[in-house]
C-alpha cells in the first residue's frame, strides 16, 4: 500500500545528500577546529624549535637536489624523526607548499598532515566494515583529537595518522584468524592493513607492531579455551602469520631507506633513537595514566593547581597529553559489551558491524588500557629493551591509542544502534534473509 | 499517527547526542577557539614588533653572516639545556638554533648542539646556572668571540639594550639580541651583568631554578622577588619562599663551581638573610645543617619576629649540603597560629602568599679579572 506522500523532514533531506558531500562537510568541520592552532603557528616560537629542525632543514632546496630518496636525504633520515618513504614525500609536498604559498613550513605540513589523518581513518574504518557515516565520525574525532591539539609543539605526535589504521590491523588480524581463507588473500589483507597505517612516525610504529604482537598473543590464548584440537589451533596461528607477515613485509619495505641508511652508515640506531640514557629519564617519559580521563575544560585548571600546591608538573608526560571524557564512557560500553549475553543471536554483518566486532572492540579497548598502564608506569620503551640496548630512548604515546580505541569502540556501538535502528543515511541494499 | 507520537526516545541514541554535545565542548576547549582574541593580538603584536625591529636592525643571522669567519662563534645566553619541547624562556628566539645545528656549513658555531646531558651540556647549564657572568666568562674563556644575549630571556630586557647600547662593539639585532663582543679589552660590559636575572618559566623542573651566587632554590619553592623595595643596583635580591612548610636550598661548594665563577666568588662573601613575610607576627624555622646535627640538635631554629623580623643565617648554609627549611609555627598579626593557606600575599605579587624570604647579597666581585 502507498503511504501518503509527506513534504521530507529537514532530517530526511540531509540524508538524502550524497555521501561525498557529508565527507567534505565532516572534513571541513575538522579543519575549522584546527584554524586558531594554525594561526599560532604563524607565530614561531621556541616550543616548537624541535619540529623545526626536521622540517625547515628538509625545506631547503639544496637538500632535495639529488631527488627525495637520494642519498642526502636517506642520510638525513637516518637521524630525524620521520623516516619511511611516504612520510619523506609528505615532507616534501609540505615544503613545496610552504615554499608556493609562504607558510611556515610548520603550517605546511599540518594541512596535508591532517588530511591524510582523516581520509586514513576513513579508509580503514570502511574496510573494516563500519559504515559511511560511522567511518566519517571515527575520521573526525581522530583529527580533532584533544591530545593531538594538545600536542603541536612535537608536530610529529599531533599526526595522528596511524593510530586508527593501526588499531584496526589488529582487527584485521582477528578477522584473518577467525575464518578459513587463502593463504594470498590473508597476506594481502595483512599488506592491505599495513598499507592503510601507512607506516610514518616510528614513534607510532612500534606501539602499531606491539598491538599486534599482543594481540595476537591473547587471540591465540582465547583460542585456546574453545578449540579442542592442536590442529585447529595450529590453522588459526598459520593464519595470523600470515596476516603478520604480510603487515612486516609491507613495513620493512617502506622503511628500507631508513634500514639501508643505519646499515650503511655505523649501525647504530639513528640519533633521534639513541641518546644517553639518565638515571630519571623513565620519569619523565613514564606514566600518568590517569591524565587519560582529565578532558580538556580541566587541564588547565589542574596544573595551575598542583603548580599551585609546590608539585612540579614540568615532567613531559604531566599533562602535556590531554584526556578526554570519551576514553571513561568507552571503558564503561566496553564492560557492558564483554559483560552483555554472548547466546544473542548475532546480526548478519553485510550491514555495518556484527555484534561480535563489537566484542573485539570492548577486548582491543582492555588489551590497550592494559598494555598502556604497564608501558606507562614502567617507564616507556627504553625500559623495556633497556638489557638489550641501553641507548633506545624511551618512548611512550599511549594517550592517543587509547583515545583511538575508545572511539573505535563507540563509534562501533553507534554503529551496531544504526544498523538495529535502520536511521543511517544512505542504507544499503535490503539484504535477503 | 497517536500510536506514533507516544513512541520514547531511544535511550542509546540520546546517550550519543549527549556525548557529542560533550565532544563539542572538548573540542571548544582544545582547539583553543575559545583564546582566538588572544591568539589574533599576539600574533598581531609580533608582527608589529618583527617588522619595526627588522625595520631598525637586520636580523642577528644576517649580522653574523656579514662577519669574516673566523669569528663567527658565538654564545647564545641565557643558555637552556638543549631546548626540549615545552616552555623555555624565550619566545623571540625565532628558532634560531636549528639554523646553527642544522647547517654547521654556515660556518657558525655556538653553544647550541651539544648533546643534551652531555659533558658540554652539564657544563654550560652549570655555568648559566650561576647567572650571566658566568656564563660570558665561561664563554670567553673557551675561546667564543660573540655573546648573543637573548633579550627576550631575561628580567631586564630595557637595561641590557642600554647597555648594549653604551659599550663600545654591540649591537642589538632585528629579532632581539645583544650582540656583545668577547675580545679581550671591550668585555667592560660582564661585570654590568650582575643585576640580570634570567626568566622563570612556566616550568622550573625544565628550566633551571633560581640561583644567585652560587645558591639554588629548589625548583617551584621558590620565587624571585620584583619588588621595588630594593635599592636599584645594589645587586641584592630576594627569593621568597612559597607556602609551603617543607622548603630546600642548595649552596655549590667552591670547587663544584666553573672556574670562571669560582674567580669571582668570595667564599666569605656571600650573605643570606631570612625575611619576616608580610602580615605576620613571627615565623619559626627550622634550619637542619650538618652543624647542628653534630651538635646533637635536630636542626638550627630561627625565629623571625617582629622585633626582629631579619636574621643573617648564612653560616647555617653549608656549602656541598642541601639544606631543608622547614616551617614550625607562624603567628599572625594577632599573635594567634595560622596557616599557610590564611598568608598575605606580598605587595608585589598578589596571588602569591608568602611566609619568609631570603634576601641574598652576592659577594663583590673579586679584582683579579
Amino acid at each position: 500500500m502507498q503511504a501518503p506522500a509527506h513534504p521530507p523532514a529537514p532530517a530526511q533531506v540531509l540524508a538524502r545528500l550524497p555521501a561525498e558531500v557529508w565527507a567534505v562537510v565532516v572534513a571541513s568541520l575538522a579543519a575549522l577546529a584546527w584554524i586558531p592552532t594554525l594561526l599560532e603557528l604563524a607565530r614561531p616560537s621556541s616550543d616548537q624549535v624541535w619540529e623545526r629542525f626536521g622540517l625547515t632543514a628538509a625545506c631547503q632546496p639544496q637538500q632535495f637536489h639529488l631527488g627525495w630518496i637520494g642519498a642526502v636525504i636517506l642520510q638525513q633520515s637516518g637521524g630525524a624523526f620521520t623516516a619511511s618513504l611516504p612520510t619523506v614525500a609528505l615532507q616534501w609536498l609540505s615544503c613545496k607548499i610552504a615554499l608556493l604559498t609562504g607558510l611556515d613550513p610548520l603550517q605546511a605540513f599540518l594541512i596535508p598532515g591532517l588530511l591524510v589523518t582523516f581520509i586514513l581513518a576513513d579508509l580503514s574504518c570502511r574496510v573494516a566494515g563500519f559504515r559511511r557515516l560511522t567511518s566519517l565520525a571515527t575520521a573526525f574525532l581522530i583529527t580533532t583529537a584533544p591530545c593531538s591539539f594538545s600536542r603541536v609543539g612535537h608536530l610529529s605526535l599531533a599526526m595522528l595518522w596511524m593510530v586508527i589504521p593501526g588499531l584496526l590491523a589488529c582487527h584485521g588480524l582477528w578477522r584473518a584468524m577467525a575464518h578459513r581463507r587463502r593463504p594470498l588473500s590473508l597476506l594481502g589483507a595483512g599488506t592491505l592493513a599495513a598499507l592503510l597505517c601507512l607506516p610514518s612516525q616510528e614513534y607510532y610504529v612500534v606501539f602499531v607492531l606491539l598491538l599486534l604482537a599482543s594481540s595476537f598473543a591473547l587471540l591465540l590464548l582465547l583460542a585456546t579455551v574453545r578449540i579442542t584440537t592442536i590442529s585447529a589451533l595450529a590453522a588459526i596461528a598459520a593464519r595470523g602469520a600470515l596476516f603478520a607477515i604480510g603487515f612486516l613485509a609491507l613495513v620493512v619495505l617502506l622503511y628500507s631507506g631508513k634500514l639501508a641508511a643505519v646499515g650503511l652508515g655505523s649501525g647504530q640506531p639513528p640519533a633521534f633513537w639513541s641518546a644517553p640514557r639518565y638515571a630519571s629519564e623513565q620519569f619523565q617519559y613514564g606514566l600518568l595514566p590517569f591524565t587519560w580521563i582529565i578532558p580538556p575544560p580541566w587541564v588547565a585548571m589542574l596544573r595551575e593547581g598542583l603548580q599551585n600546591a609546590g608539585i612540579s608538573t614540568g615532567s613531559e608526560s604531566f599533562f602535556w597529553s590531554t584526556g578526554s571524557f570519551l576514553i571513561p564512557a568507552a571503558w564503561i560500553v566496553a564492560i557492558r559489551t564483554i559483560a552483555g549475553n554472548p547466546s544473542e543471536a548475532p546480526a548478519p554483518r553485510a550491514d555495518g558491524l556484527g555484534r561480535r566486532d563489537l566484542r573485539f572492540f570492548a577486548l582491543l579497548l582492555t588489551l590497550c588500557t592494559f598494555l598502556g598502564l604497564f608501558w606507562m608506569t614502567m617507564g616507556g620503551f627504553g625500559t623495556v629493551v633497556a638489557l638489550l640496548n641501553p641507548t633506545l630512548r624511551s618512548l611512550n604515546r599511549f594517550t592517543a591509542f587509547e583515545y583511538g580505541a575508545s572511539v573505535l569502540m563507540l563509534m562501533a556501538l553507534l554503529d551496531r544502534v544504526l544498523s538495529r535502528r535502520r536511521l543511517e543515511p544512505w542504507p544499503r541494499e535490503e539484504a535477503p534473509t | 499517527m497517536t500510536a506514533r507520537r507516544k513512541e520514547s526516545v531511544d535511550p542509546l541514541l540520546a546517550g550519543f547526542g549527549l556525548l557529542a554535545l560533550w565532544i563539542a565542548i572538548e573540542l571548544l576547549y582544545s582547539s583553543g577557539w575559545l583564546r582566538i582574541d588572544a591568539i589574533l593580538r599576539t600574533a598581531e603584536r609580533q608582527r608589529l614588533n618583527q617588522a619595526r625591529l627588522t625595520r631598525v636592525a637586520p636580523k642577528l643571522i644576517t649580522m653574523l653572516e656579514a662577519m669574516p669567519a673566523a669569528s663567527r662563534r658565538v654564545w647564545f645566553a641565557p643558555y637552556t639545556t638543549f631546548p626540549e619541547t615545552g616552555v623555555i624562556e624565550s619566545r623571540s628566539r625565532l628558532g634560531i638554533y636549528d639554523t646553527f645545528l642544522t647547517f654547521p656549513r654556515s660556518g657558525i658555531s655556538s653553544n647550541y648542539g651539544a648533546i643534551n646531558l652531555s659533558a658540554a651540556d652539564s657544563l654550560f647549564a652549570q655555568a648559566s646556572s650561576q647567572g650571566l657572568i658566568a656564563e660570558a666568562h665561561l664563554a670567553q674563556s673557551l675561546g667564543y668571540r660573540l655573546f648573543a644575549l637573548d633579550l627576550g630571556g631575561i628580567s631586564q630586557p630595557r637595561a641590557a639594550a642600554q647597555l648594549c647600547r653604551r659599550s663600545e662593539g654591540c649591537r642589538i639585532s632585528g629579532d632581539a639580541y645583544a650582540l656583545f663582543p668577547l675580545d679581550a679589552g671591550r668585555t667592560g660590559w660582564i661585570a654590568q651583568l650582575k643585576n640580570q636575572e634570567r626568566n622563570i618559566p612556566l616550568l622550573p623542573q625544565i628550566s633551571a631554578a633560581p640561583r644567585w651566587g652560587g645558591l639554588v632554590g629548589q625548583p617551584n619553592q621558590w620565587w624571585p622577588s620584583t619588588s621595588a623595595d630594593l635599592p636599584p643596583g645594589d645587586g641584592r635580591l630576594r627569593l621568597r619562599a612559597r607556602p609551603l612548610w617543607n622548603l630546600e636550598l642548595y649552596r655549590y661548594p667552591l670547587a663544584g663551581l666553573p672556574a670562571a665563577t669560582r674567580r669571582l666568588l668570595n667564599p666569605q662573601g656571600l650573605k643570606v638573610r631570612a625575611l619576616l613575610g608580610p602580615g605576620l607576627s613571627e615565623v619559626d624555622l627550622c634550619l637542619s645543617t650538618a652543624t647542628a646535627r653534630a651538635a646533637g640538635k635536630p636542626c638550627q631554629v630561627v625565629t623571625l619576629q617582629t622585633q626582629n623580623p631579619a636574621i643573617d643565617i648564612s653560616r647555617w648554609i653549608e656549602p656541598g649540603t642541601l639544606t631543608a627549611i622547614e616551617v614550625t609555627l607562624l603567628l599572625g598579626r594577632d599573635g594567634q597560629p595560622t596557616t599557610m593557606e590564611r598568608l598575605m600575599p606580598p605587595s608585589d605579587r598578589p596571588n602569591e602568599p608568602s611566609p619568609f624570604t631570603l634576601e641574598i647579597q652576592p659577594p663583590p666581585p673579586s679584582p683579579q679579572r
